[in-house]
Order: C-alpha cells, then structure tokens, then sequence
C-alpha cells in the first residue's frame, strides 16, 4: 500500500478503507474459513473486525506503512481474534472491545455495565454536529496535533480548534450525563 | 466532621461540582498528554501523585477516561456498521478448495477440447509407470524423496510485488515462498527467538525438512504437537516424513497410522503404509 493511501485511511477517509476491505476480502475470508472452519457469515464477521482493528491501528499511528503488507497484517489480527474470540452476540465482539486498554484499566470494567457505559457515549456522541463529530475523531481516536487537525479542518489557527475541542467535549459530556440519568430512571 | 476549604486547584473550580465543565482546560490538556502517552517520566509521577491524594481530580481523571474509551468504541462500532452495509453491496465470496488454496478451473472454450484430450492421455500414460513404481516395495529414505513437498504457504501472503522490506514475519515468508529455505530458517529462529508463534514454528519445521535438517525437524514438529490446536494432522505427517528421512520405520508408521483416514492425507499415507519394507 502506498504513502497516500496509508495517510488517507488514518485521515478518515472511508473509500480508501473500502478498497483496502475489497482488495483482500476474498484471500483472507477464504482463509479463514478455510483454517477455522466456520461459516462464511463467520469469517465474513471476523474479518471486518480485523479491518477495524487495521483502521484503528493506523488512525492511532501504532503501525506504519512501511512495517508489513495490509494481508499479512490482517492474517495476524485474525489469529489473535481467534485467540481472543470468547463470545459472539449482536453486541461488538470481545475481540473488538480488547482493543480499547487505557492506563489504569482493571478487570471488572471489561464487564456487560461497563460496555453500556461505553454505549451511552457512543448515543450521545451521534448527537453531535458535524464539526464535533469530525475534530473529536481527529484529536481523539486519530491522536493528531491541534496544528494538523486545523490543516485537515481548514481552521485559521490552532486556538480556534482548540477552543472547539474544550466546548465539543463539555457537549459530549453533558449528553452522556443527561442520558445516563434518564437510562438509570427507567 | 468539619472541612477545611478545599485549597485552589489549577486543574478544576473546588468552588463547583465535580465535572468536566468545571474541569480546567489545562487539565484536559494535561490529561490528552497522557492518553497520548507523550507525558514525561516526572510529569507522570506528579499526576500520579495528584491522582492519589485528590479524590476529585481522580473522578475527573475517570470520568474523561471512559470518555475517551467511548468515543473508540463509538468509531469502531460505526466503523463495523459501515463494513457490514458494504459487505452486503458486495457479490457473494468465492469459496476456493480447501487442498491448497487452489483457484477454481476456469471454464475452457470448444478449441481447448482436443488440447485437454492429449494432456489427459499423456497423464494416463505417465500415471500406469508411475502406479507401476508406486507398487514396488522402497526404502523410508526413498519414500520421503518421493512424497516430501514443502506445505505451501498459507498463513503470510508475501508476493514479491508488495512494498514490504520491514516485516520480519514477511520477509522469512518471501524466502520460504522463494525456496531460500535456510534464509526462511534463520528468519523463523528468529521470529521464534522473540514470541513463539505456532505457525512459524510449523513453516520453520518444513523449511528444515526441506533442507534435510530431519532431526530438527523432528524436533519443531513434536514442539508443534505440544503446543497447537490446529494443523495437527498436517504436522504428524511431516514428522511423519522425517522419521522416514531419518530411517525409522517404525516411528514414522505409527503416525502414519494415526492420519490414515484422513481426507487430505489418507490416500498417499495408505500408499506409503503399504510400500514401507
């Protein structure tokens, strides 16, 4: 995969990702069913995890283009997935919710209340307007400087994300709070 | 018990409840430093402390925490919805055989008939010579010759064309699927060396066996055995093999007995079964 591409798809852009999804779709999947023996629906599932687990990867910088080619990258993610595939239900998969470790993480938080938390966050954060929603991807799950997110976003000067970001995270958080206290008096 | 007023805090207003409203911005700030972890070893020992002794800034610290973890989980989740609505806009996945990856045949015109029609009589003659030899009693070091093939690779797809050069996994890959067999060896021991992974342990296994080194392979493939769920049957034939290489019947029969039925295996394992003296 070249540079562009590479910048593309941590730059959020869905068609680059997409070609990434069709161009080894049919090796890997074949793979898997083949190694796994399960269904196509199965492997079909394990392997847009891995492409998610791929997406996140590059969007945090934790790989770079350089390092590996995309199928045997996502051959590995899915051997781990299997290691780790404990469960599947309409909820995201075990493998999925493994991938989100922060510092200071403990056990318990891995249980069904705790993905709920994580639920209402994701309802309120579709709440958002269209800017939000962008630089929150962008500082947050992409991990970019305020000084390249003003460059992708086509803001004047870094104060003015800056301020942006303060006021988009103190929305969030309003409307996590106020539907976590409607969730709690039903 | 009386409180004494709480002293002033650079990182949040003591006078408000404690949210992320009233949460500085230089703590936000601080706080995606250390998500980010950019922060240094004495600026993370001082939050750290703070975290400790101020119990506020601590629900703070969590409550923008699992804020973060859901906006991961949210990208990621509509990231997956995204995918499965692609998916469904796709044609179907063309499931290829199971022996060997192999691309299904294509369908071939009238003016191939007659090229078909030769190609399957020079097969039926070199198939009745080779039957004929395949009956002869032979040596466990003839039969190995004859049966051993290196198992293809199925785990790294590593085509020359790729722009791979880092990937140390990849790379060993690229010399297996070369044939540099002993540059494949020394790229698994390494890869071995850092994290045992059990398909490199089994690519290491035939990329020895193909260099003669049987009694390492002996070794890799019993390791193998210990460790995997998968491949087994693939493995025991190629330990199989190597006792053959290494001259020991017996040890190779008794295996070979144990994948005989085998869909994948069974057919040449009988064949070997009935021609070791």
């Amino acid at each position: 995969m070249d540079q562009e591409t590479f910048q593309k798809i941590r730059f959020g852009d869905q068609n680059a990702l997409a070609e990434v999804y069709k161009a080894n779709r049919d090796t890997v999947i074949n793979w898997i069913t083949h190694k796994h023996s399960c269904s196509l629906e199965e492997a079909k599932d394990i392997y847009q995890d891995a492409i998610v687990i791929f997406y996140n990867n590059v969007a945090k910088g934790k790989i770079s283009e350089i390092n590996f080619s995309i199928s045997s990258y996502l051959h590995e993610v899915v051997r781990r997935q299997f290691l780790n595939r404990l469960k599947k239900d309409s909820r995201m998969s075990r493998g999925l919710l493994d991938t989100l470790k922060y510092p200071g993480d403990s056990d318990n938080e891995e249980d069904h209340q705790y993905e709920q938390k994580l639920e209402v966050v994701h309802m309120a954060l579709q709440e958002l307007g269209a800017a939000c929603k962008k630089l929150i991807k962008l500082k947050y799950f992409t991990n970019l400087s305020m000084e390249s997110i003003c460059e992708q976003l086509g803001y004047k000067n870094p104060g003015t994300a800056k301020n942006l970001k303060y006021k988009c995270m103190r929305i969030l958080r309003r409307k996590v709070n106020t539907m976590t206290k409607l969730r709690m008096q039903i | 018990m009386h409180e004494n007023p709480a002293p002033e805090s650079k990182y949040y207003d003591k006078t408000q409840d404690a949210n992320i409203d009233h949460m500085k911005s230089e703590y936000l700030d601080l706080l995606d430093v250390y998500f980010s972890g950019a922060l240094d070893e004495q600026e993370l020992q001082s939050l750290e402390n703070q975290l400790k002794t101020d119990a506020r800034l601590e629900e703070l610290f969590r409550e923008y925490r699992d804020l973060r973890k859901g906006i991961d989980y949210s990208i990621m989740k509509t990231l997956k919805e995204d995918l499965h609505a692609l998916e469904a806009t796709l044609p179907e996945v063309r499931i290829k055989s199971q022996t060997g990856f192999q691309e299904e045949e294509p369908t071939i015109g009238r003016r191939f008939v007659l090229l078909k029609v030769a190609a399957a009589l020079i097969l039926i003659a070199v198939s009745i010579v080779v039957v004929f030899q395949l009956q002869q009693p032979s040596s466990p070091q003839e039969l190995f010759s004859q049966y051993f093939e290196p198992y293809p690779n199925e785990f790294v797809s590593a085509k020359r064309g790729d722009d791979v050069t880092a990937d140390p996994m990849v790379q060993a890959f690229q010399a297996y699927d070369s044939q540099n067999y002993n540059v494949a060896i020394a790229g698994f021991t390494r890869l071995l060396d850092v994290e045992e992974n059990e398909m490199v342990l089994f690519y290491l296994g035939s990329a020895q066996l193909s260099q003669n080194q049987s009694q390492t392979a002996i070794a890799t493939f019993e390791r193998f055995l210990e460790i995997s769920q998968d491949y087994r049957t693939e493995a025991t034939w190629y330990l199989a093999l190597s006792y053959l290489k290494e001259n020991r019947a017996e040890a190779a029969r008794s295996l070979l007995e144990e994948i005989k039925d085998d869909q994948k295996f069974g057919q040449e394992t009988a064949k070997i079964l009935r021609r070791l003296k």
